[in-house]
């Protein structure tokens, strides 16, 4: 048990630089490996097709792959200590349906603003709603079947948008709903980047008072963590990143869910500084894997879109976890 | 520092005044019992007075003549007084050291009761009740040297885990801190004025809730003017 977790962290490791590689590496237009140093090192003719392909298409949705990986890993370990449920997740709680909805209201509706904002705003709505509505159910399966009736209603809201959006409009937005990592530009994959600091530079300074809530909020209480604050901070870090991420990459499932539950299947500690870079490294490896399939199925004509993938890979994760814990869901 | 309710009312909302308004302190150091039936507002007194419920109104304040503090200055509040609940947290996947860590300094738990150092690094999930309740105790005596509040930390024990605790406690209150402890244990009640204790470890106070109220009682009730009362 104690060898297991460097092992894993290795392997993930390993894996995550072999994933990267072969994203960058291998693509629809061949590239001899030539071309491909020369692209990289900007050695060969500047604005050559092969450059072009390599930074304007492969690495962007490289990085905006393992940067949303990042984000929505830690964002489930986040609301499921937050919200002290296991189940918890952006997708499950309704969170990521809040940012489909805004998006609607953005695309569908011709509302006036950027998505991304539209996203969050409808991420933050649903998260303030789950917050109170923690408060007042004692079971935390409670607090997910909330969450469900809350994308359950949220999803008609966006099926009468749909109905009487243009046929444009609705394809754009259907495909969106797909999910995909391919869509955003190098800017936009560096904004995941920046994203990704904040969070991490969040989750090191608050990750004493993260501890302490595991034992429960009132304990916390007693502790001296400002329940207040604290949730408050967490409730802006999480509209802002899931709105973020959901307008660039559309309503991703499951990874967000999945991934702690992969870290802790091979790792032991559970304070939040040790298991970070673990859930970071897994969300990368999770989100290239997936978005590898995509590709994969994309060069061969069938296209697989990514929410298929991810739940392909995400709920046999989330019934081994309800399997394997009936009692300790630590 | 004495610990003082002034004017407060204990309840869940204007509708369902448990307890107040109170007017109460208890002094420094010592071991000072609330006695009270199912429901008469023992838990949420002890929870309001350590901020974790809201008072309906009034306040609680710590003070020893000359320093006055208040909850809103948490740093040094929460330094000065930590609450056990009567159930250890359950599902925690941190170890036992980590969350002693969250209070202080684990190593100093060596020496108030070497036994539980065995279980340091045992996740608390994997702990039993009782076990668990322990180190729950002895992470309280880390953040804070001065007030203990517990909520019938003995209502799940088995005797073994009741006579660990009772000597952890023992040894609090001999190192010159205070405990404030809701029972309706009147056997531990009798443990701490039985006399064979030495004079710093018997009994301060006793206190006992009855028709929404705080009334303080004689050291030396006995346990079937207690238990008349309590009925």
């Amino acid at each position: 048990m104690n060898l297991r977790s460097p092992v894993a962290m290795m392997c993930a490791c390993a894996m995550l630089v072999c994933l990267a590689f072969l994203h960058l590496r291998w693509g629809e237009v061949p590239m001899d490996k030539f071309d491909w140093w020369d692209a990289v090192w900007g050695t060969g003719e500047p604005s050559s097709i092969h450059t072009t392909i390599l930074w304007e298409v492969r690495m962007p949705r490289t990085f905006t792959a393992m940067a949303a990986g990042v984000l929505l890993g830690w964002l489930g370990m986040l609301l499921q200590t937050w919200f002290r449920n296991p189940l918890a997740g952006p997708g499950v709680l309704g969170i990521t349906s809040g940012g489909s909805l805004g998006v609607a209201l953005a695309v569908l509706a011709g509302l006036t603003v950027p998505t991304w904002v539209a996203a969050s705003a409808g991420c933050l709505v649903v998260l303030v709603l789950i917050a109170a509505a923690s408060k007042r159910f004692v079971s935390p399966v409670t607090t997910l079947v909330f969450g469900l009736m809350v994308s359950y209603a949220v999803g008609s809201a966006v099926t009468l948008l749909q109905a009487s959006a243009s046929v444009e409009s609705l394809q754009s937005f259907i495909f969106w709903g797909m999910g995909t990592f391919g869509k955003s530009n190098m800017w936009q994959a560096g904004s995941l980047g920046a994203l990704v600091l904040v969070c991490a530079i969040w989750i090191v300074r608050r990750s004493g008072w993260l501890d302490t809530w595991t034992l429960g909020e009132d304990m916390a209480q007693t502790m001296g963590v400002t329940p207040a604050q604290f949730q408050g901070e967490l409730l802006l870090l999480s509209g802002v990143v899931v709105g973020w991420v959901t307008s660039l990459c559309g309503p991703l499932a499951f990874l967000g869910l999945a991934t702690p539950h992969v870290h802790k299947f091979f790792s032991k500690a559970r304070s939040h500084r040790a298991m970070m870079g673990g859930v970071a490294m897994w969300g990368a490896v999770l989100a290239l894997l997936s978005d590898g399939v995509v590709r994969v199925t994309d060069a061969g004509g069938s296209h697989w879109p990514l929410n298929a993938v991810l739940a392909l890979f995400g709920a046999p994760v989330v019934v081994a976890v309800l399997w394997k814990r009936t009692h300790d869901w630590s | 520092m004495n610990l003082k309710a002034s004017n407060l009312v204990v309840g869940h909302s204007p509708e369902r005044v448990l307890l107040g308004p109170l007017d109460h302190a208890w002094k420094a150091g010592g071991m000072h019992l609330v006695l009270g039936g199912n429901g008469s507002g023992k838990s949420t007194l002890l929870r309001t007075l350590v901020q974790a419920h809201p008072a309906l109104s009034g306040e609680v304040s710590m003070s020893d003549g000359k320093q006055k503090l208040r909850p809103k200055e948490r740093a040094t509040w929460t330094k000065a007084i930590a609450f056990v609940s009567s159930r250890p947290p359950q599902q925690v996947g941190l170890t036992v050291k980590e969350v002693w860590a969250l209070s202080g300094n684990p190593s100093e738990v060596e020496d108030w009761h070497p036994d539980l150092m065995g279980l340091a690094a045992f996740r608390l999930s994997e702990l039993s009740d009782g076990q668990a309740q322990q180190v729950m105790v002895a992470r309280a005596m880390l953040q804070s040297n001065r007030w203990l509040v517990l909520d019938e930390p003995t209502a799940f024990l088995d005797v073994q885990a009741q006579r660990r605790l009772w000597s952890m406690l023992d040894g609090h209150v001999a190192r010159g801190g205070g405990v404030l402890m809701a029972t309706h244990d009147l056997w531990g009640v009798e443990r701490w004025s039985e006399a064979q204790f030495e004079a710093t470890l018997a009994l301060s106070s006793l206190t006992m809730i009855r028709r929404g109220n705080l009334r303080a009682l004689p050291l030396n009730s006995s346990k079937e003017d207690l238990s008349e009362l309590l009925a």
